[in-house]
């Protein structure tokens, strides 16, 4: 078991340092910095945890407990990135994403005040392995709505933005079931833990890589028809009215 | 801080949205549907004449005095069978139009969130009725559903006259007041 942890802890770090060059390049000609700074995070934190490791075993705990959360924390940029590219040709629905993530947002501090004020002493502290997997429950969220509103308004990806999106939402996906598995079973030593937590993220840089390998421009927007949006919400409201009238009238014979 | 079950479920939810994407793998921008025009929000109703005829009683009638039961069954559950195809028939055209909807304002820079709320509302309170009416031909039959549909309405226009007048009343009690605070 500890040698396929090894042998994964070797590919992933070589798959970064290989997405790290590739990525670079794009962050060169202004595309994905925000990306690339979630790469460097974490790189940053494989070195600082294999220093600590190998030089300062009594501090690995904490400084893997530190460096997680920061990772996790920096996780918001890469949604930021994906809202930012995915919506870049589509000024109304990307106003719609951010009134969707306002909303989730102000949902989250509005359940975790309510948490608070009916258990402040139990509340306050949860677990570092807690939090860090709720905040990977508001990426999720988060995640969870930029996807419907694709899926709904059939907004094109371009290759990059879907390797971006698919490699982020395996991981945290795969950590949040992990995370919480191990929080309900409380086994925290278990080897297979760390097994799944290596998979998942070698799943995503695997998904990087190949998805940011070369530089895909964003899909142009087709504007062959007219876009008057109040006549065609207008024309849309006005057909749901008469669907609904001819729903209940036809019963009336 | 949050229930498990919760918390699984936004995973699934997740992850289930990504395989949707992958599968969904499209580079270039699609946009509005081949030969999508105005026409398109032309409203494609169902014809009536085959619900009409589902609920119509002289069948029914028919049926009765031959006095055979499993020519009886036959005909309710036929019937059942052709209101169930119309109400989902009406529901492909509520689906179609909404979907063409989302297709053609994706891209208008004046797209309002509030309007987009407001259609989505429609169009779930268009499905709630529809699941009430599958519902209920499913389990009452066509016929019994059309003394259904009319109550409930027979009952919404009465609702609707008491409000009206109730708020007919308060106007004419609050007239004097506000004539009285115009002068001043």
């Amino acid at each position: 078991m500890q040698l396929l942890i090894n042998l994964c802890f070797f590919l992933d770090t070589a798959l970064l340092l290989v997405l790290i060059y590739r990525v670079s390049r794009h962050a060169r000609a202004g595309r994905y910095q925000l990306f690339l700074g979630y790469l460097l995070a974490l790189s940053l934190s494989e070195a600082l945890r294999t220093y600590l490791r190998l030089f300062a075993l009594p501090s690995y705990s904490i400084g893997y407990w530190v460096t997680e959360f920061a990772t996790a924390l920096i996780g918001f940029g890469v949604i930021w990135e994906i809202y930012r590219q995915a919506f870049i040709s589509f000024d109304g629905v990307r106003r719609l994403a951010r009134l969707v993530l306002c909303s989730l947002t102000a949902m989250v501090f509005l359940r975790t005040a309510v948490a608070l004020a009916l258990d402040p002493v139990h509340r306050l502290g949860p677990t570092t392995l807690e939090l860090i997997r709720n905040l990977q429950v508001v990426q999720a969220l988060f995640l969870v709505g930029i996807g419907l509103l694709m899926t709904l308004y059939d907004v094109p990806l371009n290759r990059n933005v879907r390797a971006m999106l698919s490699g982020y939402g395996v991981y945290v996906g795969s950590m949040i079931i992990v995370r919480t598995t191990q929080s309900v079973w409380g086994s925290a030593g278990n080897l297979w833990w760390a097994v799944a937590k290596q998979v998942a993220f070698c799943i995503a840089l695997v998904t990087w890589c190949i998805g940011l390998w070369s530089d895909c421009r964003n899909p142009v927007p087709d504007m062959r028809l007219e876009r008057d949006y109040e006549r065609i919400s207008g024309q849309t409201l006005r057909a749901f009215g008469q669907l609904r009238e001819h729903l209940i009238q036809s019963w009336r014979t | 801080m949050m229930n498990t079950g919760v918390i699984f479920a936004v995973a699934i939810v997740l992850l289930a949205l990504i395989a949707r994407a992958l599968v969904r793998s499209r580079d270039s921008a699609q946009g509005v549907p081949p030969g999508a025009d105005a026409d398109e929000f032309l409203v494609r109703l169902p014809p009536t004449a085959l619900l009409a005829r589902c609920i119509s009683v002289d069948d029914v009638a028919y049926i009765s005095r031959l006095q055979s039961p499993s020519l009886s069954h036959l005909l309710f559950s036929e019937r059942r069978r052709l209101a169930l195809m119309w109400l989902s028939q009406t529901r492909r055209e509520a689906a179609r139009l909404y979907r063409f909807h989302l297709s053609t304002s994706a891209q208008a820079a004046d797209l309002r969130p509030a309007a987009e709320i407001q259609l989505l509302f429609h169009f779930v309170a268009f499905w709630f009725l529809y699941q009430i009416l599958i519902f209920v031909v499913w389990f009452y039959g066509p016929l019994r559903t059309e003394v259904f549909v009319r109550s409930i309405r027979a009952l919404a226009d009465i609702l609707a006259s008491h409000v009206e007048r109730i708020a007919r009343a308060i106007t004419s009690a609050r007239a004097p007041e506000l004539r009285a605070g115009r002068n001043a």
